[in-house]
């Protein structure tokens, strides 16, 4: 009997070694499964676990946007969902003999989160540039990451296998996020007509009941019962026409047109609405702090940006029925190469049950008798147009506390 | 030190030795006792008396060593099940212990084809957990990532890990399994494994966990070392035929070939090699002419063409084929797959870099209906591969899980994986 030959031996090799037909196959093969991205149900985890086996060598792979607020990963193989909260940086490109590609720039390549800590992982990165765009290695649109165990030795016909498989990974990114966004759209303007129609049908009633409430106070003496009634109805049509308002503002399309404003000023016209809409609210009071760094001019939606501040301040307010303390800070944050903005609107009230907290956010959940559910939904929604984040923190008998964070500066 | 005792076989590896003039301390084993005793009682106290001695006056339960971790326990599918889990359970107490009921058990140098092996894993710094997941058919991929997620939560998530998966083969997707497990471990993790079954024996097969037989379960062992672990992978076939394409397949079965029935382009391949296949002689020319699947690294994933459809000619092979790759016509001899089981064990001796705690082999039961009389060779090989002195452990499977090169883990058929384990080296 020979020798028995090293697997290990042979792969040092192999790869050089292999047949052009498996190249050409396994790309044909992992092409058409590309196709399948083209559908937003289907999961880019799958495609990814496919050419993970099929095609390269690889402990791990990650398709991820570098760019963007906040970065993201659109799917993996091989990541543990511990280790899918991963950093690029230090990861390098590899060698490449194709001509006329500026380098991308490395640094700028972070996304928030905690680093894929084994070093005997070695990264390598393909942009992924959108169908369309010029090609530009520097911004790509998405990056395929490949996580060898140690140093790999690939060969260049294999470099250049999944430098192509990356251009068709492109256009199906593309195609995905365009059927998405159709989708979306779709659904909106279904939601816009209806919003238009549920507007323009309860609205005009509604109104016509305010009126003739108005009007019989003006032509009758309303005392005990009947005055007390009168009120119910009074008090319930409001209610009728702060819900319509709020769904119409959740289910309009949101866009952010970003001016220059003022915080401080942005905050005054979202405490004197919310204070405003509270009626007779017992004592509360209201500690402001804005730090140096964004008291001047910040580029925001200033309008929108009040309405979400608005509906924190009611919900503040809400939670403290006995009087209390809401405190408004908003301070700039580092975040990656930019600054972020953060907003933070805490009081001290009773806080949220552990098992209300999960749905806080919910259209249409509440616990209050008068609330329409929209509150927290619109200020996502909102924050949402800004590309920005919302956190919340609440525990019973602590308060709550809602950070809205959003990008000041994209690079 | 190495003892062999009446009616049952122990290999117990725990020395100190001298190295660069230092007294350092082998604190990983891996103490095997074994059995070929007839009934379930019988054969686990025989083997559990070989590597912990008889139980204390008093006191059920075995007097295991204090560094003992966990205990790997192979059987053969002759004894039920599950008066088996419940022997080792009584006798090990709370000692963690999981293994699968196989067509044979492989301890030392030997096969047993009737018989009871338990490992016993000692050592320092060894953490171990266990997780258990099913129904497997139901769920293959989040039977696996439940599997591994728990066993991970028992060890620890930190590097280095191994993980070792039992599962059932018979009914449910293995590929999908390994890709909820792999989904779960992320990179840097060392695997090995197989599937529990064997097709031509009709009895379910087991996995034991949780001191208790399972069946249609993943059964997952994470193991955290102070020092890697090495693992082989490696079949011995080579490709024959020419390249045919995938033009359809559903899952494990392997419709259309080239755009033709698939039992057609399998026999015209063979009969360009110079065979003859039937319907009738397929089974026996496909135990030594299987599938290959062509990686980009020049390896082969092995796929078993296990039956065929007369009607429609669809090949049904053990594991999934991916629609649209590329197969060969795979081909090999006896020699080829003992120098594979060599290769196998040495690689994970290589990884360890140094002489290893204990091996486990998960060896496809289709070699040993191959190989026939020559199985004591392939176990010779593996003991020529992992070394002298080394414990070994390991039992025949239905399909075996592992890394072939470098990548992802895989579902393989007609392979050989061995684990390495290190023998972690301290000042003493």
């Amino acid at each position: 009997m020979t020798s028995p030959r090293q697997p290990r031996d042979r792969h040092e090799h192999a790869h050089e070694a292999a047949e052009p037909y498996v190249m050409l196959s396994v790309l044909q093969e992992l092409t058409v499964k590309a196709l399948d991205l083209f559908d937003p149900t289907n999961p880019v985890d799958d495609f990814l676990d496919a050419l993970a086996t099929r095609i390269v060598a690889v402990s791990a792979l990650c398709i991820a946007v570098p760019r963007g607020a906040p970065p993201r990963l659109e799917g993996a193989a091989g990541l543990s969902r511990a280790a899918r909260a991963l950093s690029l940086g230090g990861a390098r490109e590899p060698e490449s003999d194709l001509p006329d590609r500026p380098a991308i720039d490395w640094e700028h390549l972070e996304l928030p989160y905690p680093e894929l800590r084994d070093e005997s992982l070695t990264r390598w990165v393909f942009p992924i540039a959108a169908a369309g765009e010029a090609w530009d290695r520097s911004r790509p649109s998405w990056v395929l990451v490949l996580f060898f165990s140690g140093e790999p030795r690939l060969s260049t016909a294999y470099r250049g296998l999944v430098d192509r498989l990356s251009r068709y990974l492109g256009i199906a990114l593309v195609h995905r996020h365009v059927q998405k966004d159709l989708v979306a759209r779709e659904r909106l303007a279904t939601v816009g007509e209806m919003a238009a129609m549920v507007a323009h049908e309860v609205r005009n009633p509604i109104a016509t009941m305010v009126n003739s409430i108005a009007a019989l106070r003006k032509l009758v003496s309303l005392e005990g019962d009947a005055g007390m009634l009168v009120g119910i109805l009074e008090e319930e049509a409001a209610r009728l026409n702060a819900l319509v308002g709020d769904f119409l503002v959740f289910a309009r399309p949101i866009r952010a047109e970003k001016d220059s404003v003022q915080i401080a000023v942005v905050i005054e016209q979202a405490l004197g609405r919310a204070l405003r809409a509270s009626g007779a609210a017992p004592a509360i009071t209201v500690e402001r702090s804005v730090e140096p760094e964004v008291a001047g001019a910040i580029s925001v939606d200033g309008q929108l940006l009040a309405t979400a501040l608005a509906n924190l301040f009611s919900n503040s307010i809400a939670a403290m029925p006995e009087g209390g303390r809401i405190t408004v800070s908003a301070r700039a944050v580092p975040r990656g190469a930019g600054r972020w903005l953060e907003i933070a609107v805490a009081d001290d009230g009773a806080g949220i049950p552990p098992e209300i907290l999960p749905r806080i956010s919910e259209p249409f959940f509440t616990t209050k008798a008068n609330g329409s559910g929209l509150g927290l939904a619109i200020v996502k929604r909102i924050v949402g147009a800004h590309h920005g984040e919302v956190a919340l923190d609440s525990a019973l008998g602590r308060g709550t506390t809602v950070t809205v964070r959003l990008p000041l500066d994209v690079t | 030190m190495r003892a062999k005792l009446a009616g049952a076989y122990e290999v117990a590896y725990d020395c100190c030795f001298f190295a660069n003039g230092e007294q350092t301390r082998v604190a990983t084993t891996l103490t095997i006792g074994t059995s070929e005793r007839g009934d379930a009682a019988s054969a686990v106290a025989e083997a559990t008396r070989a590597i912990a001695g008889p139980p204390r006056a008093g006191v059920s339960s075995i007097a295991r060593p204090s560094d003992a971790v966990f205990a790997f326990v192979l059987a053969t599918n002759h004894y039920d099940p599950d008066a088996l889990a419940a022997e080792v359970s009584h006798a090990f107490g709370d000692l963690r212990w999981a293994g699968c009921s196989s067509a044979g058990v492989i301890a030392g140098d030997r096969l047993l084809r009737k018989g009871v092996a338990i490992g016993l894993l000692r050592g320092e710094g060894l953490h171990v957990g266990v997780g258990i997941s099913g129904p497997m058919h139901e769920a293959p991929r989040s039977a696996g990532g439940n599997a591994v997620s728990r066993a991970l939560d028992g060890a620890g998530h930190e590097a280095p890990r191994t993980i070792v998966l039992f599962s059932d083969a018979l009914d449910g997707n293995v590929a999908e399994v390994v890709r909820g497990a792999s989904r779960e471990a992320g990179a840097g993790t060392l695997w090995a494994g197989g599937g529990a079954g064997d097709h031509l024996d009709r009895r379910r097969p087991a996995q034991f966990a949780g001191g208790r037989a399972l069946r249609d379960h993943v059964v997952a062992v994470a193991i955290r070392s102070p020092k890697r672990a090495g693992v082989g992978v490696a079949h011995g076939w080579v490709p024959v035929g020419k390249p045919r394409m995938v033009t359809r397949a559903r899952g494990d079965t392997v419709e259309e070939l080239d755009y033709r029935s698939a039992f057609d382009v399998y026999r015209e391949t063979a009969a360009e090699l110079g065979f003859t296949v039937t319907a009738e002689s397929l089974p026996s020319f496909a135990m030594a002419h299987p599938l290959g699947i062509p990686q980009a690294d020049g390896e082969h994933v092995i796929r078993d063409p296990l039956s065929f459809d007369p009607v429609t000619g669809a090949l049904r092979c053990v594991g999934e084929v991916p629609d649209g790759c590329l197969v060969r016509m795979m081909s090999g001899d006896c020699d080829a797959l003992l120098s594979s089981a060599q290769a196998a064990a040495n690689c994970a001796r290589d990884d360890v870099g140094a002489q290893p705690g204990g091996a486990l082999v998960f060896d496809c039961v289709s070699r040993f209906a191959m190989l026939g009389d020559r199985y004591d060779d392939e176990v010779a090989q593996f003991r020529r591969g992992i070394g002298d002195g080394v414990p070994l452990l390991g039992c025949l499977t239905f399909g075996e899980i592992g890394v072939l090169g470098k990548g992802m883990p895989q579902f393989h058929n007609k392979t050989a994986v061995v684990l390495a384990l290190p023998a972690e080296a301290s000042p003493a």
